[in-house]
């Protein structure tokens, strides 16, 4: 390779990794983690004692050599509905950006011993969450829109540039796990003769509604088990073109509307809507956000003027 | 969940839970039985959704 080509291969590593950029996308993505893993950590209540307690259907963690968590050191009811607690408040502090980074570390610590401590009752979905905190927790998550922010008494709606690595990793991450799901698809029986689909929407304990009959028939099922591999391998390389981004994942939307709608798969759809947000260009998401600002304060200004205008008309007739 | 294989060891903490939920409910068991309830899905186009369903006795644990 010359110099010259050398030299622009590393110029294109470095503007894709450390170029600044603003960090809107960032923000928007760390609000839509924290809220789903609130949802994650409520949805978790009902089953935190059967599931992760002394008392419950798994006694004692399995220990595999280099796993920890905190429920290996203290597994007794107080310590876990004090990382239960905190897992919660965490969460919150991660959605409203307070204390971001101490935040970040916390849920991840918490979901990690959650799932140290009970694998079986996780699906990918909950590890892909687990992922996302990891790479936020690295990430100047609270640089913008954030109540660190705020309390550093700077500008809210502005968003710092800062280095973007940390979000393409998370881009990267969404990439491995299309490709690495093509692969594994294509290297069994069903996805490969057209069936696949149909076995998956009629087993009937992940069932979540019902679809139509002749869904599950051939020649649909294969048109949609065929169109599942092509949108996934879409998604794990065409999402890299600006052109066809949009599109892409519009596809990759529908289709887990669509899982989500007949299957129930527990956290994944949204973990995935997460990651998707990745790829929201940073002006995009800048000028979006300014936008969904003006619009609030404009229907506040709107609903305040008619709420005073009632109050002057009702105004004579008090007295 | 099927506690097999890898989760063999959950098979008694399991059966000791179930009982002890029962307790908790007034009853007193006297064996809990881990069973796996499994149908095959037809291919498509078979008529019918699954074949007949299947109970499998895998684990029992007896209280005095």
């Amino acid at each position: 390779m010359s110099r010259v080509r050398l030299r622009l291969v590393i110029s294109a590593w470095n503007r894709f990794w450390f170029e600044p950029a603003p960090t809107s996308t960032l923000a928007l993505l760390r609000i839509a983690l924290g809220l789903v893993v609130i949802a994650w950590t409520l949805s978790l209540a009902g089953d935190l004692f059967p599931f992760f307690g002394r008392h419950g259907v798994q006694p004692s963690p399995p220990r595999p050599p280099g796993s920890w968590g905190m429920l290996a050191l203290s597994d007794g009811d107080l310590a876990l509905g004090a990382l239960y607690a905190s897992l919660l408040v965490s969460a919150a502090a991660l959605a409203i950006g307070f204390h971001t980074r101490v935040a970040a570390v916390f849920v991840f610590v918490c979901l990690l011993s959650f799932e140290r401590r009970s694998p079986y009752v996780f699906n990918a979905g909950d590890h892909l969450l687990r992922i996302l905190t990891f790479y936020l927790m690295l990430a100047p998550a609270g640089a913008a829109l954030s109540i660190d922010r705020w309390r550093a008494r700077q500008r809210l709606w502005v968003f710092p540039a800062r280095p973007p690595w940390a979000l393409r990793l998370m881009q990267l991450q969404l990439s491995f796990v299309y490709v690495g799901a093509v692969w594994a698809k294509v290297r069994g029986t069903t996805w490969n003769d057209g069936t696949a689909i149909s076995y998956a929407l009629r087993l009937t304990d992940l069932e979540r509604f019902p679809v139509p009959g002749f869904v599950t028939q051939l020649p649909i099922s294969t048109l949609l088990t065929y169109s599942a591999l092509g949108i996934e391998l879409c998604l794990g390389i065409l999402v890299w073109n600006r052109r066809l981004r949009p599109w892409v994942l519009l596809l990759g939307l529908l289709m887990h509307l669509g899982i989500d709608w007949s299957i129930r798969v527990g956290f994944f759809s949204l973990a995935v809507f997460v990651m998707y947000l990745a790829f929201i260009p940073p002006d995009r998401a800048s000028a979006g956000i300014v936008s969904a600002r003006d619009r609030v304060l404009a229907a506040r200004s709107r609903f305040g003027s008619r709420l005073l205008r009632g109050v002057e008309r009702e105004a004579p007739t008090r007295r | 969940m099927t506690i097999g294989g890898d989760a063999a060891g959950l098979q008694r903490p399991a059966a000791v839970w179930i009982a002890r939920e029962m307790q908790r409910r007034g009853k007193r068991p006297v064996l809990v039985a881990l069973v796996t309830r499994s149908s095959a899905v037809n291919p498509p186009g078979e008529g019918r959704r699954h074949g007949p369903w299947l109970e499998d006795v895998f684990y029992r644990l007896r209280f005095r």
